[in-house]
């Protein structure tokens, strides 16, 4: 059976009269990178910031590593590490200063972590520079450093590549790789740069409004967003007997409003043309249709495809 | 809670607020020192011709020291501004919360932390006053009295003290803005007693209210010394009043804390 390190139910934020986060089930088993998707004030921030104990349910549930209950809760936290929104330091005190007294607070054992912390997220040289002077992405290398320190098991980050430069962000998700695949840490990562996200995300929650669109693996979404030959007609499961008798296509997929996916016979939209005509179906359309991460979400909300 | 505390000292002690407060204050108390030395030279005629006596001793200082003891409740503003440093303005609580640590031990541990460093900024501050008192100045006559009644001030100013920080610590964590935070307690702590005489001289029949406010205020003890009482006289009062303060402040702070949005 699959061990789940991150489970909520009816999960809801209500801040007076907005419903920021809508009786959202989310479901992340372990090793798993999930990515969460959504426009700005989706709720990705809130959910995560409940998960990460900022801020308090309205209603619902969390269960992280099997515990429910908030003082069950608080010990699994333990195993957890956050990055939620800009990373927030002591501006006085330098990088190892900061992690320290968080090592300190937490009761982490060893100083060493706070040097390997350090290295891990390329900030081992900036010595007795404050955080304060630091540029947003040494802030945010700080902020993951804080997260890792505590060798966790589930890593929480809202967008947590704002700010980094390109070779900051191959950095990043080249750590967040390793991480998973080396440690088997299970990552929730909040993030609107789509394309990104489609490198590192082994599955994905779509939630728009507050509400819990979909979720899916990484696999049934590459199969969902790969080419095809999308037919409207007048109707379908003839149309889908005739292709499967005729043209020998059997991969393919009716669906609802006339619709019809074809997966192959790319190659030839004639005979597909063709075929339907004389065999007295109305054609009313043909596209040829190849999907990424942001069309798929795009289609979900009913929002404006580009490309 | 002890690894909370820890980190908080860490923290403190590597503060330059720390350094520059203690700084500051041991030097406007040797700058005071010098100009009372200066100020109490007198030429005195003796059998051997004119010398100088000083005429200010230790006790006498002791003695002024005394009555600055309520000034102790600001100086203790600064201790929990130390540890409590502008956590939301640079939103750190989320460091710790997000860790699992619970709230109760956040909200107690700087209350707890904020009370050691402010009992080390005593220690060094009159340490260094006394220092100072003893360098500059000839003992007097019944020093070791005067040492013994400003121990009994010390101990009936200590739960008015904490009492003090507890409410301080409160308002650290409801009002978002320390520099709101301290002038908030700067206007209500000095002007709030002439706030209450105006009152009740335009309205009389508020006179049982101000007596009531007057009774809690953790400045009246303080102001009852100044009047002649003795310390014996006042220590019950000033414990129940102090320990009073610190258990109710803190209960406030802990329930409010707990469904407290951290962003």
């Amino acid at each position: 059976m699959t061990e789940n390190v991150l489970v909520t139910r009816g999960l809801t934020k209500r801040y007076g009269s907005h419903l920021a986060v809508d009786h959202v089930d989310l479901t992340i088993p372990k090793g798993e990178i999930y990515g969460l998707v959504g426009r700005n004030g989706a709720g990705k921030t809130t959910i995560i910031r409940m998960a990460a104990a900022q801020t308090v349910p309205t209603a619902g549930e969390i269960e992280l590593f099997g515990a429910v209950g908030e003082r069950e809760l608080q010990k699994a936290r333990s195993r957890t590490g956050a990055m939620v929104e800009i990373p927030s330091f002591y501006p006085y005190l330098t990088a190892k200063e900061n992690l320290e007294y968080y090592r300190r607070q937490r009761g982490v054992a060893g100083a060493y972590v706070v040097e390997d912390a350090l290295r891990q997220v390329g900030l081992a040289d900036t010595g007795r520079k404050k955080f304060k002077t630091f540029s947003l992405g040494m802030k945010q290398r700080l902020g993951l450093a804080l997260a890792l320190m505590n060798r966790p098991d589930l890593l929480l980050l809202d967008e947590p590549i704002n700010g980094l430069d390109p070779e900051g962000i191959v950095d990043f998700r080249n750590l967040l790789l390793e991480l998973n695949r080396q440690y088997q840490i299970t990552i929730l990562i909040s993030s609107h740069i789509l394309s990104e996200l489609q490198n590192l995300a082994t599955c994905y929650g779509f939630i728009d409004q507050g509400r819990m669109l979909d979720q899916l693996s990484a696999g049934k979404l590459a199969e969902k967003c790969r080419d095809c030959l999308e037919l409207k007609v007048d109707d379908a499961p003839r149309a889908a007997a005739l292709l499967e008798r005729e043209l020998r296509l059997r991969d393919f997929e009716v669906l609802p409003g006339g619709t019809i996916r074809l997966y192959e016979g790319l190659d030839m939209p004639q005979r597909v043309t063709r075929l339907l005509i004389e065999q007295g179906i109305a054609l009313a359309g043909m596209e040829h249709r190849g999907a990424n991460l942001e069309d798929y979400f795009l289609d979900l909300i009913g929002g404006v495809r580009h490309g | 809670m002890v690894n909370y505390i820890h980190a908080e000292c860490y923290k403190a002690f590597r503060r330059k607020y720390f350094y520059g407060f203690l700084m500051t204050v041991l030097g406007l108390a040797a700058a005071f020192m010098v100009l009372l030395r200066v100020e109490g030279l007198r030429e005195t005629q003796t059998a051997e011709g004119m010398i100088m006596i000083q005429r200010v001793s230790v006790s006498e200082l002791l003695g002024i020291l005394a009555q600055l003891l309520s000034a102790g409740l600001y100086f203790l503003m600064i201790a929990a501004d130390i540890v409590f440093s502008d956590q939301y303005k640079h939103n750190t609580l989320k460091n710790e919360v997000s860790y699992g640590l619970t709230r109760s031990r956040i909200y107690l541990g700087k209350l707890v932390s904020s009370a050691l460093v402010a009992g080390v900024l005593c220690l060094i501050l009159l340490g260094g006053y006394l220092v100072f008192s003893c360098i500059l100045f000839p003992l007097g006559d019944g020093a070791g009295e005067g040492f013994q009644a400003f121990g009994r001030w010390l101990l009936m100013a200590f739960p008015l003290w904490m009492g003090g920080l507890g409410l301080f610590m409160l308002l650290q964590f409801v009002m978002k803005n320390t520099a709101a935070t301290i002038t908030y307690v700067m206007i209500v702590g000095f002007l709030g007693s002439g706030f209450i005489d105006l009152f009740t001289a335009f309205l009389p029949s508020l006179n049982p209210v101000a007596d009531a406010v007057r009774t809690i205020s953790l400045n009246t003890p303080f102001t009852l010394l100044m009047r002649g009482r003795t310390p014996e006289e006042l220590m019950g009062y000033a414990w129940a009043l102090g320990m009073g303060w610190l258990a109710v402040t803190t209960g406030v702070g802990l329930v409010w804390f707990q469904k407290k949005e951290i962003s």
